[in-house]
């Protein structure tokens, strides 16, 4: 597992994300501010349109914010050029989304290995091997997505996050297609993965019984923090 | 490697897709091959034609006189006449290894059921020089062959092989035959002593696009090569054209400003023809043909270019869930890139051989037939247009890749469905 250089391992400030513009535009985040803890569990909520898939997109250095300063572990990621991003979301970050988003001609091992194929040297399949077996797929390896259930796909894409052994785990609504069993089957593989390897969790939901299991949740609306609350 | 299996997977993924744009490359590439090997080919067979014809010849044009109109004359003065040939080789000395004399007349020959108006050469033995393709059958004319003295008796001639096959099906079957024929109002009968055979191979399978005969030079033009070849008449017969066969072609110049002199200081009024100069003008018209042919087989790939771009596009928004997710996972520009552009250099190299493989069928079995000459693909023209076509597949992913290289994975990865 990659070590945590600061205990902070997200510091924004001042964060805005606007589009459009004129009367048209659309403030999806208004001078935000997060810190999160090293190992922590964060769950952002929020009505649709409060700016909480921004946010984790934001997070993820999938998006840029149009002004305010972000650092990730340590990295002020808003100045990196695309090809630092991209190394940085591949060696730092991890992604679970609502819709899986696997490779469909890809079996189940090949899609974990995919974070690993764009990294420098040998792509060591035991670890993706590894990774499957801890989220109990260790006989569907070489099943392809459309011969999985939505459970286990949503397993498929937590292997993939973790195999990369990032330091923060984003997850954008990782019940959301799933009934109340499989539900809950995945968050609590995702926590026991989190304490396991130590990882810092920002989970975003809609879901408040989803969101009560995290240590810390924050409410966003009309992109602004609206609530925080601690366990 | 990973990238390339990922150029492979794509291709694996859509496999109508696929088999599309390698047929669209196939069928491009067999065009190409079809233009540039018709080109080449008949550049060669053409320039194998001149060649034959001769390019160490010199001709000395006599006007032709239309009652008083005199055309084709160059030079103020009188024509050449036979009895200036021994002036001409003590001024042009031994450069020059014949020099022949040429009576050519329109006439007519029947034999059986068939007639046919050709043109009548009377010349000395010294004119077989000329013929480069000598003789499939016989002999050409001697000294002893002469004109008989009565107008019963046999003139013995040599005839083209183009005429023997018209006639006689055959050189060998046309040996020894005897037939009639008209020349300037006066009828005579022939027996053959030798077949010519015929320079000219792109007449032999159709002669209207025999591409020379229209570009002829007078003194070209009859030496059409369907020909019967009588003997000359010392002291009656007067030369229509008189032709100089030089050495070698880097002597001709040389002979030609000779020649030029003779022509001055003896007041002829003549046209000097030179088949050197005549065969670089047409090999010229030649390659702007051929460059107007090169220019269409570009405009055929720009074709293939435009439609495999336009399918690869496609493509490309049916996967562009796949590449943001890909960026997501970490993946940098040039790793989504590569593998559009090594799945377009993929299908072309597919496409190569098929195409090679089209493309010599379209002329063995559609070009070849009509125009009658091989085609010709020499190894660097081979190695030209298949690079062309991959450089084409590499400049038809540019645009997908572009899309690729811009594309924003945030929003697409919000749509919720899987790839």
């Amino acid at each position: 597992m990659n070590q945590v250089d600061t205990k902070r391992i997200v510091e924004m400030q001042g964060i805005r994300r606007h589009y459009g513009d004129g009367v048209s535009q659309v403030k999806a985040l208004d001078d935000v501010d997060l810190s999160i803890q090293a190992g922590e569990f964060v769950a952002i909520v929020g009505a649709s349109g409060s700016g909480k898939s921004t946010l984790l997109q934001i997070l993820g250095c999938l998006d840029r914010a149009d002004s305010g300063q972000y650092l990730l572990a340590g990295k002020n990621v808003l100045s990196l050029p695309e090809k630092e991003l991209a190394r940085v979301r591949n060696e730092v970050l991890g992604f679970v989304f609502q819709s899986f988003h696997l490779l469909g001609d890809r079996n189940a091992l090949d899609n974990v290995r995919l974070p690993l194929e764009y990294r420098r040297g040998k792509v060591e399949t035991s670890l993706a091997e590894q990774m499957l077996e801890r989220v109990q797929l260790s006989d569907r390896v070489k099943h392809f997505p459309s011969q999985l259930s939505g459970g286990e796909r949503q397993r498929v894409a937590i292997a993939r996050a973790l195999v990369k052994q990032p330091q923060l785990l984003l997850c954008d609504e990782p019940t959301g297609n799933l009934d109340s069993r499989n539900g809950q089957q995945i968050l609590d593989l995702l926590s026991g993965l989190r304490e396991e390897y130590q990882t810092t969790l920002v989970l975003v939901t809609h879901d408040t019984e989803v969101a009560d299991r995290a240590d810390r949740v924050m409410t966003l609306k009309d992109g602004r923090w609206s609530k925080e609350s601690s366990r | 490697m990973s990238l390339l299996k990922d150029g492979m997977i794509r291709i694996q993924r859509s496999p109508m897709r696929s088999i599309l744009v390698t047929l669209t490359f196939a069928l491009g590439f067999s065009a190409v091959v079809a233009i540039v090997g018709t080109i080449e080919g008949g550049r060669r067979a053409i320039g194998n034609d001149l060649e034959a014809l001769g390019s160490d010849l010199l001709a000395l044009v006599n006007p032709v006189e239309l009652g008083t109109v005199s055309l084709g004359r160059v030079t103020e003065g009188s024509p050449v006449t036979s009895q200036d040939i021994p002036s001409i080789k003590t001024a042009l000395g031994s450069e020059v290894e014949t020099i022949s004399p040429l009576l050519v007349n329109l006439g007519l020959t029947t034999y059986g059921e068939i007639s046919w108006r050709h043109t009548m050469v009377a010349t000395t033995p010294g004119f077989l020089s000329v013929l480069r393709s000598g003789m499939l059958a016989g002999r050409f004319l001697e000294e002893s062959d002469r004109w008989p003295d009565d107008r019963e008796g046999i003139v013995p001639v040599a005839i083209d092989e183009a005429l023997a096959l018209k006639f006689f099906t055959s050189a060998e079957y046309a040996m020894g035959r005897r037939f009639r024929s008209i020349r300037s109002g006066i009828p005579f009968t022939c027996e053959i002593i030798g077949v010519v055979g015929d320079p000219l191979l792109l007449r032999q399978h159709l002669s209207s696009f025999d591409a020379t005969s229209r570009a002829r030079s007078i003194p070209a033009r009859r030496l059409e090569f369907l020909n019967l070849y009588m003997p000359w008449r010392e002291g009656i017969d007067q030369p229509t054209v008189t032709i100089l066969d030089v050495d070698t072609v880097d002597k001709v110049d040389g002979v030609k400003s000779r020649l030029d002199q003779w022509v001055e200081d003896n007041d002829k009024g003549v046209y000097l023809h030179v088949q050197k100069q005549w065969t670089a003008i047409i090999l010229q018209m030649v390659d702007r043909f051929s460059g107007l042919g090169h220019f269409i087989w570009v405009l055929g790939l720009t074709i293939v270019l435009i439609l495999t771009a336009t399918i690869s596009l496609l493509a490309i928004d049916e996967s562009m869930e796949e590449v943001a997710l890909r960026r997501a996972e970490g993946a940098r520009v040039s790793q989504v890139i590569t593998p559009v552009f090594l799945e377009a250099g993929m299908l072309s190299l597919l496409a190569l051989f098929p195409g090679y493989w089209v493309g010599l069928s379209i002329i063995e079995w559609g070009v070849k037939p009509v125009l009658g000459w091989e085609a010709w693909l020499p190894l660097e023209m081979i190695l030209g247009v298949s690079s062309a076509l991959v450089v084409t597949a590499m400049l038809s992913a540019v645009l997908p890749a572009y899309r690729v290289a811009t594309l924003d994975p945030a929003p697409v990865l919000c749509g919720r469905r899987d790839i």
